[in-house]
Order: structure tokens, then C-alpha cells, then sequence
């Protein structure tokens, strides 16, 4: 069956990081990847690991708001540098993040091809398409361009959390 | 709209990737520096290889690319010199000069020291580097007056890992400003997570164009991961090993000795064995395709431009392993094992926190003895304990996560918690890792409660004296544990060699395996008893090549190990399985594998 079994019927919304920080980035694709964890068997992450091409920070938001954000220092991410988003498939948010990846990507795909992003839609986001981009070997997704934006939140137990967004990179 | 049409579109319209003749530099990681780099760079980031498939299509070392360097190199001796280039270290420096970069996997007693010194020639380097663990120091002077006679060479400045390992260390790299490094015995550096790698690392992804080599004669133990990192810098986009964590982690799962491959992992070394290897992972099972993907990725290594293998031994003489079965260890041994295998020492005072400390007390065990904290007063301090753990672990967790300059070691991740609570001494309530360097700095000044040997046997140390005065000749006695090391020279005499006090004189003396298995030369003995066997193939190789190596005047070198207890044969098993790893995954012979072992 396919990871992405179900990616149908999710909705983009929450978002998960571990490597990326507050900011926006503009990233090359370097590897697309579904891998079974070997600390929790049975768990499966997507791995989506990019080369920065741009950064611009953003602030580390305070619990509490009377407090300014701390600006997220310039040099945090350089050109080159690598940076991974890691996707924990067992969780329920996973094929809604995961979508709204898919869904940046066909679009960027749709700009390379010269037609209009604005036709992709959110429902044509299917198992095959995502797997076809995760392919281990040959997925047409490297290499491509796009924009992540990494912003902090808190969840409800006021733990800070970052989450990502992505774009084609003419939507940036 | 189809999308998968789409993609299908977008592969077949994406250009092939173009392998320059030349290994490329680590240019996945140069930030731009003109716009016809960018330029470059935006169009070959429209392909859509793989990074195993890059890995795949590292362009072939081919006959004849070297021999200009090699004609070059083999003039480096002075007019008239008695010595000249063993032909491994000309191939090895024609790489450097070619290739501004090396990995190499150069057995035990090859001349990697020269190497390491005129590869700062040959490449030009202005502020080289060479490292090498601190116990080499002294070997590395006296060998540099040696060669300083037949050749000219240049000024390298020496660094012992360990300098790197200081917190004063965090910025050394970057105060030294060296534009060539040669780390040798390189395995010093294969935990990408210590605080030396972890410098290492960041100075040559803020440096680039350092010219970076990296050799040992036991490159690995157990995984590709135990120098893909150094590959990766020492040889940049023309690494054959991944440069993605997750196609590494497939080709470790697929290839290390631990390792569990998914059918993703299958699918992902595909294109090496397609490349490589013989026959196609589809029509195997279970062995045979790890089998398959070792040798593919050993012709795979062994091709790629920069990488050297040393395929031949350098000792002129045989080597023959016993594994003595025999003595058995005693009843009471046998029952403290059992013990200690439930958790317990075995005096049932200590509980042990995990997996590593009940193989260590085995072994201990084993030997004929086991260490217990003679607490004063038999009050055991518990705060302490407690304290102690739960600080290391958020140290543990600090450096696996968040290292950075001046905060990547220990020393430094507390001196960085502590002014965090001078600014704001709420923290230490509020946060855990802030509170649990309270609790430790509260109890840390109290003494360190000394551990004790409570020997439970001499058996071992009785059968060592023993075979021994049977052999008739000096003898290496080497131990791994300080008691044991103590016991044998208190019994018998015999010259206690520890740390910083490594074997002169030819006669038998009790050597510590940690302080000298590596680096030293001495072709004086032929004989050694490894009395602990370690459980680690690189450990052995080391140690053995102290006596089986070039210098060796005898016929036959012997190694005789104990066998017998539990603990000793699953050691001796592993580090065989890692021998054998490391010759199926990198080439090379390893003594573990071809030497005879003897079951006496």
C-alpha cells in the first residue's frame, strides 16, 4: 500500500520541522524519502532534505507577547547549508503536511512547464502523485526550487513549535 | 490535469547530469561567488539524480590519469637519498596532488606518517595541518628526523586530537587558519557527534578549499557511517558514499554489519548494484544480496578518484591467531556472570543503569574481578548518583542536538547553562536542563567515592603466567582492564606499561590496550597474549600491527587470545564480523580475517 494512502481526503494545515528555523527559505530539493525509523519499528518518516539557496530570518516569538520577538540571526543558514524536514507518518497532521509540500511542488513543476499553477489543486494530490515524488531513485521532484517558511507557534501546553509552509517559488 | 503525467514529462525533458573528467569540490556546498557559478549551479540543480545515483556516477579512476603526478612524486627524495617512496605512498600523495583530497584506507605499517608529511608539498600547502592521536606525538617526531635525511620536508604543525576535544579547542582550527589537514588514524574521528568531529567539521564547511585527507588502516568498524563524513569532505560531490543522511541511511542498512534494510533500502541501492555488482537485487534473497551490495559498493569505493586501498600486507612475515578455549572460567565465575547478566554486581550492591555497563562488568568479570565504589562509611550517596546521571544525560542531549562553536562539549554546555541563569535565575525552575545543572553543582564538589578490584578468581591471571613461562620468549601482555593490569605485573614483576609509558626494552611486559594498540612500533616482540580480547575489529587490527608489521625480522608473529568465558568469545566473534566487514566494505586485508585462528 501506499505511504501516502489516504493523502486524498487530508487537509493542509498543521506542520512539522525539526531542522528548519524561523524564516524564509528558498531551498533546493536534494532528496525526496520515505524511511522506516529503527528507534520505533513500525514508524515511518518522509524525509525531504534541501540545500539552501537564500534565507531571509524571521523572530522567535516570546509566550509572552508584551516581550519582542528575538530576531533569528542572518547567518543562521547560508547558501549551501543543508536542511531537512522530517515528517513523523504516523501522525494524524503528517498526510496534511505532506500536502501541502506535494501541492508546492506540482505547482513549482506547472511553472517549469510553462502552464498555470493555479491549476493544480489540493484534490489532485493523490497516492500516486506522491509517490511518484518520493521515489527513492529518479524522483522528478529534485532539484526543483522552492520556498519553505518556517515560523514559530505555541502549542496548547505553550511549548514553542515551528512549523513549514511551502510555495513555488514564484508565489514567494 | 494529469500530474503524473506531468512529472513523467519533467523527467524526460531534465538533462542527464554531466560528470566532469575532474572530481568536482564540494560543490553542493559552496556558497555562490559569481553568477556564472549560479548560473551553473541553477542549471544542474534542473536534474533529477538521485544522490545514490550521484554517488553511482562518480566518474571511474582510469589507468594512466595519475601518471604525471606519479612521475612527479618519485622525484621528492633528496640526491642520493637511501630511502624512496614505497610505491602505496607515491600513489597515495599522485592522488592528493590530482585529486586535492583523500580517503584512504592504508593498512597498518604502510608509511601513512610520510604521506601525511609531504602531502602538504605536494598540494602546496601553506599552513598545513597534520593530526594524530597524542599518544603518536612522540612517534610522529622521531619519524619526521628519520625522513627529514632522504627527503625535504616541509613545516607541518602537529595536532594531537585531543587539543581539538578541549573546550579551549572550539576556535583552534579557526585560530591555525590551515589550509591542508591530514588526519591520520582517522577512525580518531568517526563519531560525527563528538566534540573534535564536530570541530573538524565546521571548519572545513566555513573553509572549503582546505585540502582535506583522511586515512587509516581501519577506516570502519561496524558502518559506512563511521566515515562517510570524512569522505564527504575529504572528496565533496565526488564522494563515492552518500551525501544525503537518508540515502546513507539506506546504503547503511543495506551494507553494515547492524544493518536492517527495508524495501525502500532495496530500491535505493539499486542503481549501485546495477552499476557495480553482478547479477540484479531482485533475483536475490537474504545473503546473498547483502553480499551483492558489499561487493558492489567495494568496486564502487575502490574506483572512485581519491580513494586509496591498500590491498597487500605490509609485514614480510605470517601471522597465526590461537584462541585458547581453554582455561574455563571457575563455578564461582560462571554464577557472578550470571549474575551480572541480570543486572545486578556481583555482590548484589549496584543496580546497572543499562545494556553497556552490564557487558563491561561481564567481561570483568570474566577476567576474574569487579569494581564496586567504596563509598565511605558504606553510606551510598544517592543525590549524587542521581544528580550526576541526570546532568550527563542533559549534556548527552545538548551536543546531539544544538552544538555549535563554543558550545560542543561538555565543559562548555555548562559554562553556557550557567551564565543563561545569571541572566535569569528563574530558569533554574523553570527549565529542566537548567535544574539539573543545579542539582549537580550542588553535590559535584563531594568526593568521587574510589572504585575498588574485589577479585573473585586469579584463575585467568594464573593461566597467563603460565603460558607465559611456556613461551620462552619476551611477550606483549596486553589487558584492558587496570586491575588486571596491576594484578599481573604485581605477580609476576613484569614492567606495567600504562598510559604515557609506553614498551622499550624487548622483555615481557603488561601493556595497556587503550594507551598503545595503535601507532607504536614494536617489531621487537613477535609474541603477544591478549589476555581481554576486544570486542572491536579495528582495536585488533591495531594492536596486532604493532608486531606483524613492515620491520618484522621474525617468520611468524603469534597472537594468543582467551576464549574460554562467554564474554571473551562473543568479543572475539564481533570484532571477526567486523573485520570481515571492513574487507568486504573497503578492501584491504585485515589481520582478523586472512591470519589462521588456531582453537587451542
Amino acid at each position: 500500500m501506499s505511504a501516502f494512502a489516504g493523502i486524498e481526503n487530508a487537509s493542509i494545515g498543521g506542520g512539522g520541522s525539526r531542522n528548519f528555523e524561523p524564516g524564509t527559505f528558498r531551498v533546493r530539493l536534494d532528496g525526496l524519502k520515505i524511511v522506516d525509523s529503527k528507534r520505533r519499528p513500525g514508524t515511518r518518516y518522509a524525509v525531504i532534505e534541501c540545500s539552501v539557496r537564500s534565507f531571509e530570518p524571521g523572530v522567535l516569538p516570546h509566550l509572552d507577547e508584551s516581550e519582542a520577538a528575538t530576531p533569528v540571526h542572518p547567518e543562521t543558514f547560508r547558501p549551501g547549508d543543508v536542511v531537512a524536514w522530517k515528517v513523523n507518518m504516523t501522525l494524524d497532521s503528517a498526510l496534511d503536511n505532506l500536502k501541502g509540500f506535494g501541492l508546492a511542488v506540482m505547482q513549482a513543476v506547472a511553472i517549469e512547464n510553462g502552464t498555470d499553477p493555479a491549476g493544480i489543486v489540493e484534490s489532485q494530490i493523490t497516492p500516486p502523485v506522491m509517490d511518484t515524488l518520493f521515489a527513492p531513485n529518479g524522483s522528478p521532484a529534485i532539484g526543483l526550487e522552492v520556498v519553505a517558511t518556517a515560523f514559530v507557534i505555541f502549542t496548547r501546553a505553550n511549548n514553542p513549535f515551528t512549523k513549514v509552509t511551502w510555495s513555488p517559488v514564484e508565489a514567494s | 490535469m494529469d500530474l503524473v503525467k506531468l512529472l513523467e514529462q519533467r523527467s524526460a525533458r531534465s538533462a542527464p547530469v554531466e560528470q566532469s573528467d575532474r572530481v568536482g569540490r564540494r560543490g553542493y556546498h559552496n556558497p555562490t561567488t559569481s553568477s556564472t557559478q549560479a548560473d551553473h549551479l541553477l542549471a544542474s540543480a534542473k536534474r533529477r539524480q538521485s544522490d545514490t545515483e550521484r554517488a553511482v556516477a562518480v566518474p571511474v579512476a582510469l589507468d594512466g590519469c595519475l601518471d604525471d603526478a606519479l612521475a612527479e612524486v618519485e622525484g621528492l627524495h633528496r640526491p642520493g637519498a637511501t630511502m624512496r617512496l614505497r610505491p602505496i605512498q607515491s600513489l597515495a600523495l599522485a592522488v592528493l596532488k590530482t585529486c586535492r583530497g583523500l580517503l584512504g584506507s592504508i593498512g597498518v605499517g604502510h608509511g601513512k606518517t610520510l604521506i601525511a608529511i609531504l602531502g602538504a608539498k605536494v598540494v602546496g600547502a601553506k599552513r598545513p595541518v597534520v593530526m594524530v592521536p597524542p599518544s603518536l606525538r612522540e612517534t610522529f617526531f622521531v619519524e619526521f628526523e628519520k625522513f627529514s635525511t632522504s627527503f625535504d620536508l616541509p613545516q607541518v604543525e602537529l595536532l594531537a586530537y585531543s587539543m581539538l576535544s578541549r573546550p579551549e579547542g572550539t576556535d583552534l582550527l579557526r585560530r591555525m587558519a590551515p589550509d591542508y589537514i591530514f588526519a591520520d588514524e582517522a577512525h580518531s574521528l568517526r563519531h560525527p557527534g563528538s566534540a573534535r568531529t564536530r570541530r573538524l567539521l565546521r571548519y572545513l564547511e566555513e573553509n572549503p578549499s582546505t585540502v582535506f585527507a583522511a586515512a587509516s588502516g581501519t577506516l570502519t568498524s561496524r558502518s559506512l557511517r563511521d566515515y562517510a563524513h570524512l569522505s564527504r569532505h575529504a572528496l565533496g560531490e565526488g564522494s563515492p558514499l552518500p551525501l544525503l543522511e537518508s540515502h546513507l541511511d539506506s546504503w547503511c542498512n543495506a551494507i553494515d554489519v547492524d544493518g536492517r534494510p527495508s524495501p525502500t533500502d532495496w530500491k535505493t541501492v539499486e542503481p549501485l548494484v546495477d552499476a557495480f555488482g553482478d547479477g540484479h537485487l531482485c533475483f536475490m534473497t537474504g545473503a546473498a544480496r547483502v553480499e551483492a551490495v558489499r561487493e558492489a559498493f567495494l568496486a564502487r569505493l575502490e574506483s572512485a578518484p581519491g580513494v586509496v586501498i591498500t590491498e597487500d600486507e605490509s609485514a614480510p612475515c605470517s601471522l597465526v591467531i590461537h584462541a585458547l578455549r581453554t582455561p574455563r572460567p571457575p563455578d564461582d565465575i560462571l554464577e557472578a556472570i550470571a549474575v551480572v547478566r541480570s543486572g545486578e554486581s556481583p555482590n548484589h550492591e549496584e543496580v546497572y543503569e543499562d545494556e553497556v555497563a552490564v557487558w563491561r562488568a561481564a567481561r570483568q568479570v570474566s577476567a576474574g574481578f569487579f569494581y564496586r565504589w567504596e563509598w565511605p562509611d558504606g553510606i551510598v550517596d544517592h543525590q549524587w548518583l542521581e544528580a550526576r546521571s541526570r546532568w550527563s544525560r542533559w549534556v548527552r542531549r545538548e551536543l546531539e542536538t544544538g552544538s555549535l562553536e563554543g558550545y560542543d562539549s561538555p565543559a562548555l554546555v555548562a559554562r553556557r547553562t550557567r551564565q543563561e541563569m545569571e541572566g535569569d535565575p528563574h530558569l533554574a525552575r523553570r527549565s529542566s536542563r537548567h535544574a539539573a545543572l543545579c542539582e549537580w553543582e550542588r553535590v559535584s564538589d563531594r568526593p568521587v567515592p574510589p572504585t575498588v578490584a574485589v577479585w573473585l578468581s586469579p584463575y585467568l591471571v594464573e593461566e597467563v603466567v603460565a603460558l607465559v613461562e611456556r613461551l620462552r620468549e619476551p611477550v606483549l601482555v596486553w589487558y584492558e582492564s587496570k586491575a588486571l593490569g596491576e594484578r599481573l605485573a604485581q605477580a609476576t614483576g613484569w614492567r606495567l606499561c600504562g598510559p604515557g609509558n609506553p614498551p622499550k626494552d624487548v622483555e615481557t611486559c603488561v601493556v595497556s590496550i587503550s594507551a598503545h594498540h595503535h601507532g607504536l612500533n614494536l617489531q621487537g616482540w613477535r609474541l603477544s597474549v591478549v589476555v581481554e580480547p576486544p570486542s572491536s575489529g579495528q582495536r585488533w587490527e591495531q594492536m596486532i600491527g604493532r608486531t606483524h608489521r613492515a620491520g618484522q625480522l621474525a617468520d611468524e608473529v603469534h597472537v594468543f587470545t582467551f576464549v574460554g568465558p562467554e564474554p571473551f568469545a562473543s568479543a572475539f566473534a564481533s570484532a571477526r564480523e567486523q573485520a570481515a566487514y571492513q574487507a568486504e566494505t573497503t578492501g584491504g586485508r585485515m589481520k582478523l580475517v586472512f591470519a589462521p585462528v588456531i582453537q587451542d
